[in-house]
């Protein structure tokens, strides 16, 4: 291999450099140069074979070639997957079948391809079925064998399966493939709650009364929607059983019955109630009984979000004279802010699921971005910028995404990006207004 | 005989310096480089002409670093990247002749 240390001695490392190059003696086009720098790879280097054209259906759809198709993008979405296309093999991709991996280890070795996904579809009857199987290419190894039975309308959800599998067998961490999330979207004039599949595919309205209803929040074992509807006139607290549909009105004071938050065992929900004198933050069991308070006084105190062991809630209060921050015990003691200087003030914020970091939404420069900062205090990042208002962030289960709105685009859409703001990328695209995401567990 | 002159980007017009700036953001966050030895410096050259709209001609291989896999590692970052960001309107020419140097350098183990 050759060095380009020697040739390029001392040479605009991390720079931009331009370079001018007469062609020739007839010749004035400027020729300039550009480094592209790089260090050491931290992806996953993985390639997908298999997946035959299988056409299945009244409509003779081609679901073999779907389901590589989705694959690839569960795959790129992760997040620390390099995937290689089928293009940059050595092989045709898609004539490989199961059980004739061995053939091509060599090759994808030689590619320094780490992992290799072997897949295909077959049915039987309306029986759609999804074989996957994967392997370290260094060894040889088999990791994993599965197979998913559906039919031609759960083959997203198959594929989903498929990649979370994949995840945790190389990386020992529950993907996020199969999450959900819900969200509120504008439909002739009224807000209703949808869920939808974490890549936007699949939409289901949850609420449909025609009202407004607001703040969707999952509950950790992803059975259960709280959220807050106006379906009654005032803006009232429910819980909805996702299996049963059955709906449960938990918190219906006069006034605000507002933005709830889950704690981690799922047992109590913190949300925020006003009366003539302030909007305060509450704790009730989940179906509304033994209901505390946790802040007292006239100001606003809005937006709660546990730890994830449970012990403490950040939450959004003007008891400073602006929206900042705040973090307190689950008793509603030892009351500190959080964020100090961030912007004009800071609102929505949410733990992360490894509790390192809270997100959050501060005013900069008169638009709103989101940041980050650790539950100390300090090491504020800012993650998005220069792209409209983003707002209401919302973690993935394994901390390494975030789903957002933002007006970039003029209308409110979800967005989602990696955990450190790379990657952003538009999920809703139905021609209406979305926002208020809240991710599954 | 070409001859070859280094110029910072302090004598290169200002709407082109921050359009390299933007070409250089999108393909950087495109690349992703193979896995190699702990150590391990290699770059790989590559030409070509951006149009106005930011696509994309006369794509070549300047000098490769002789491993075919950091090559291509290269061109599936160009092919993720394009269309490029479209040429600055102060910048009046039809095409820019742009060459990338993809330099990979692998930490010290």
């Amino acid at each position: 291999m050759r060095s380009l240390r020697g040739a390029h001695r001392g040479v605009w490392l991390l720079t931009l450099a331009a370079v001018l190059v007469p062609l020739s003696a007839w010749s004035a086009e400027e020729k300039f140069t550009i480094d592209i720098y790089k260090k050491e790879a931290q992806k996953i280097a993985i390639a997908i074979v298999g997946f035959p054209s299988f056409r299945f259906g009244v409509k003779g759809e081609d679901l073999g070639t779907q389901a590589g198709g989705i694959l690839v993008d569960d795959l790129k979405n992760a997040g620390i997957f390099d995937v290689i296309e089928p293009s940059f093999l050595p092989f045709e991709a898609t004539q490989v079948g199961v059980g004739q991996e061995r053939g091509i280890m060599a090759a994808l070795n030689s590619l320094k391809v780490q992992a290799v996904v072997v897949g295909k579809l077959s049915s039987r009857g309306n029986e759609l079925f999804l074989e996957g199987q994967l392997f370290e290419v260094a060894r040889g190894e088999r990791l994993s064998a599965k197979r998913y039975v559906g039919d031609q309308r759960t083959l997203r959800t198959m594929v989903h399966r498929l990649t979370d599998e994949i995840v945790f067998r190389l990386t020992g961490e529950k993907g996020t493939a199969s999450s959900r999330i819900a969200h509120v979207s504008s439909v002739d004039g009224a807000k209703e709650i949808y869920v939808m599949d974490y890549d936007g595919h699949n939409p289901v309205l949850i609420t449909g009364n025609r009202s407004i209803n607001l703040s969707p929040r999952w509950s950790p074992d992803g059975k259960k929607i709280a959220y807050t509807s106006y379906r009654d006139q005032n803006p009232d607290l429910f819980v909805v059983n996702l299996e049963s549909g059955r709906r449960q009105k938990v918190s219906s004071s006069p006034g605000l019955n507002i933005a709830p938050a889950w704690s981690p065992d799922g047992e109590w929900l913190a949300f925020s109630m006003s009366n003539d004198r302030g909007t305060n933050l509450f704790l009730s069991r989940a179906d509304g009984t033994g209901l505390r308070p946790l802040t007292l006084g006239p100001h606003i105190n809005v937006s709660p979000s546990f730890s994830p062991n449970g012990r403490q809630v950040v939450f959004n209060s003007d008891r400073g004279g602006t929206p900042q921050i705040y973090v307190m015990d689950v008793e509603g003691t030892n009351v500190r802010r959080l964020t100090f200087g961030v912007g004009e003030y800071s609102v929505s914020p949410r733990w992360s699921p490894r509790g390192d970091k809270v997100a959050f939404v501060g005013r900069l420069h008169g638009s709103f971005d989101i940041l980050l900062i650790s539950p100390d205090g300090t090491g504020v990042l800012q993650l998005t910028s220069n792209s409209g208002n983003n707002e209401e962030p919302s973690w993935s289960s394994d901390g390494r995404h975030i789903v957002f709105t933002s007006t970039r685009n003029g209308r409110r859409d979800l967005y989602i990006m990696n955990a450190d703001g790379s990657n952003q990328r538009r999920l809703t695209k139905n021609g209406r207004d979305n926002y208020l995401a809240d991710w599954s567990p | 005989m070409v001859a070859e002159t280094g110029v910072t980007v302090g004598n290169t017009d200002p709407a082109l310096a921050y359009y390299f700036v933007l070409v250089q953001d999108k393909i950087t966050g495109n690349w992703t480089p193979p896995k190699m030895g702990p150590g391990t410096t290699a770059g790989v050259n590559v030409s070509l002409r951006i149009l106005r709209s930011g696509q994309v001609r006369d794509l070549a291989v300047d000098a490769s670093s002789g491993d075919r896999i950091l090559d291509d590692s290269a061109l599936r970052a160009l092919r993720l990247s394009t269309p490029l960001p479209p040429l600055p309107p102060l910048f009046k020419a039809e095409t820019l002749y742009l060459q990338l140097r993809f330099t990979f350098v692998g930490e010290k183990s």
